[in-house]
């Protein structure tokens, strides 16, 4: 058993984020949404209490379990100690009155098989109507996503001050109802889901080009982000197309994280990936859930970025990848949904599809402030001008991107594209 | 509606003549039970006891006695308060309860209201 403390950081973080936005949707269910501050503690409590025991006695075979446990055990000491001034979930608050009932009542609630029911009620919950969405959207990433105030601050570019403002006043809202929303009624769960694709895509985005440093992929956070996906297209009220659209974007994503790193942790461009390392059940899986969300003539920006998922997932060899038709794709994703990001990855499949001037043209195009603070904009011009054998130009591009890196692996990755275009020695 | 103590007698023997499974099976019927009381805003409360306690003598003095409550067969495992239109409904709720339905007996006995 590995008991350093680093290490234990790195696996508490990672169970944070698969279990704490369970618990906390469990924990809300049984106290009641108007307890969801309760709940939250309980969850943050039995964390802290498990990297105390943990660091002293190592690591429990199942720490997931562990977990669980504690925040029940932690739960029924909390009802024990508040049933006569609190009241919790209307319809549970007889069986936790009564020692009589209180523990196997507990016991089943986090035993049950619907607790990805809770966590969707959950979902919905948080997006209450009188809420701006943005709103509703950071409430889903603290509560269910396990994400932390700081990141969401980020996210949103915005203080944590602020964002923690915002959070109360949203939280204030969640707390006037008796229970978690009801998932019967089909119509009022319908009018919802966009908030919550919306919360759930920015989970993902947060995992996949993960900004934290020393982890350029979080992929827990990207396999957390399709299991809620995965349980909204399950669930016949919120499986619109877009919610499949987005579950497939997400299974043809995820099927090729294996191959974006190396063992060591370091970044691969497309070209080095080992294709034979992606996950070809989960791509199956996407192109089925891509196929079932073409249904209806909506088209969702989330249509157009699994598309475009899907045409590296078809080609065999990434010499093989249709980049005219990811162009044509890019095209219609910017005409959905304007964003930076978006043209700029257009500009390079531009450059793949038509030569590296005709990218660097794109790129030139392109003029916002916030791609010029990301590495990804000086890698991409650095990459065409070597293209172009201008080796001058794009080392002073790599520099640059080297500058803007986020973390240590992105780092690396960059300077080992810098010294490519340095003469040698 | 007025409330009722339900005494409920021979619960440790019941607990003791079940099986596990049966036990189990039997305490999620008396979960169903209380969860129905409670959405008809008729559980008004009530807990199960431990075996260990103290007998004090009637007219107190100095004769306290551990008490040997499981031994007997109509030892009070446990209580339940429940509000009823009558004695007679109040009676039917306890022959209802899955506990008794197992072989507990019940007391049944209407909360007194002291005249002002």
């Amino acid at each position: 058993v590995r008991s350093d403390p680093a290490h234990l950081r790195v696996v508490v973080d990672h169970l944070f984020r698969e279990e704490a936005g369970k618990l906390t949707c469990v924990l809300a269910r049984i106290l009641g949404p108007r307890n969801v501050d309760l709940a939250e503690e309980v969850v943050q409590e039995t964390l802290a209490r498990a990297l105390e025991a943990w660091a002293e006695q190592g690591l429990p075979e199942r720490p997931a379990a562990w977990l669980t446990q504690a925040a029940r055990n932690r739960a029924v000491d909390l009802i024990r100690a508040k049933r006569r001034s609190v009241a919790f979930a209307p319809d549970l608050e007889a069986l936790l009155s009564s020692e009589w009932t209180l523990v196997p009542t507990v016991q089943a609630m986090f035993h049950q098989e619907e607790i990805g029911d809770d966590v969707l009620r959950m979902m919905f919950s948080c997006c209450h109507l009188a809420l701006p969405q943005e709103a509703q959207v950071a409430l889903i990433l603290k509560l269910v996503c396990g994400f932390e105030v700081r990141e969401i601050a980020a996210l949103y570019l915005a203080s944590e001050a602020s964002l923690e403002k915002r959070l109360t006043r949203a939280k204030a809202r969640l707390r006037r109802a008796p229970g978690l929303l009801e998932l019967g009624g089909a119509s009022a769960v319908a009018g919802r889901v966009d908030p919550v694709l919306t919360a759930l895509y920015a989970m993902f985005s947060e995992g996949y080009h993960g900004s934290g440093p020393g982890h350029p992929v979080a992929a827990v956070t990207c396999r957390e982000a399709l299991r809620l996906c995965g349980l909204l297209a399950e669930h016949p009220a919120a499986a619109l197309p877009r919610t499949k659209a987005l579950f497939a974007l997400m299974c043809l994503d995820v099927a090729r994280l294996p191959g974006r790193t190396t063992p060591g942790g370091d970044l691969l461009p497309l070209e080095e990936q080992d294709r034979a390392t992606w996950d070809r059940d989960l791509i199956d899986r996407g192109m089925r859930a891509m196929a079932a969300s073409q249904e209806g003539d909506a088209l969702s920006a989330y249509h157009v970025e699994a598309a475009i998922a899907a045409q590296h997932c078809l080609a065999p060899r990434a010499e093989d990848t249709d980049w005219a038709t990811i162009v044509e794709l890019y095209d219609r994703l910017l005409e959905l949904h304007a964003s930076p990001y978006a043209a700029l990855a257009r500009a390079v499949a531009v450059g793949r599809a038509r030569g590296a001037s005709a990218g660097l043209a794109a790129i030139a195009a392109i003029s916002d402030p916030r791609l010029e603070r990301t590495p990804f904009l000086h890698a991409a011009v650095g990459r065409m001008r070597q293209e172009l054998g201008e080796s001058t130009a794009a080392a002073q591009a790599f520099r640059r991107a080297v500058r803007a890196a986020r973390s240590d692996p992105e780092r690396r990755f960059l300077e080992r594209k810098l010294a490519a275009c340095l003469p040698r020695a | 509606m007025p409330d009722y103590m339900l005494l409920l007698r021979g619960t440790y023997h019941v607990e003791r003549r079940l099986s596990p499974a049966e036990l189990a099976a039997m305490m999620g019927r008396f979960t169903g039970w209380i969860r129905e009381l409670g959405a008809r805003g008729q559980f008004r409360g009530g807990d199960p006891f431990q075996q260990e306690g103290r007998l004090v003598a009637s007219g107190g003095g100095p004769t306290v006695a551990d008490g040997p409550f499981l031994e007997t067969k109509d030892a009070v495992g446990g209580y339940l308060i429940l509000a009823a239109e009558t004695l007679d409904a109040a009676t039917a709720l306890a022959v209802d309860c899955p506990l008794v339905q197992a072989g507990a007996g019940v007391e049944v006995r209407p909360i007194k209201l002291m005249a002002p």
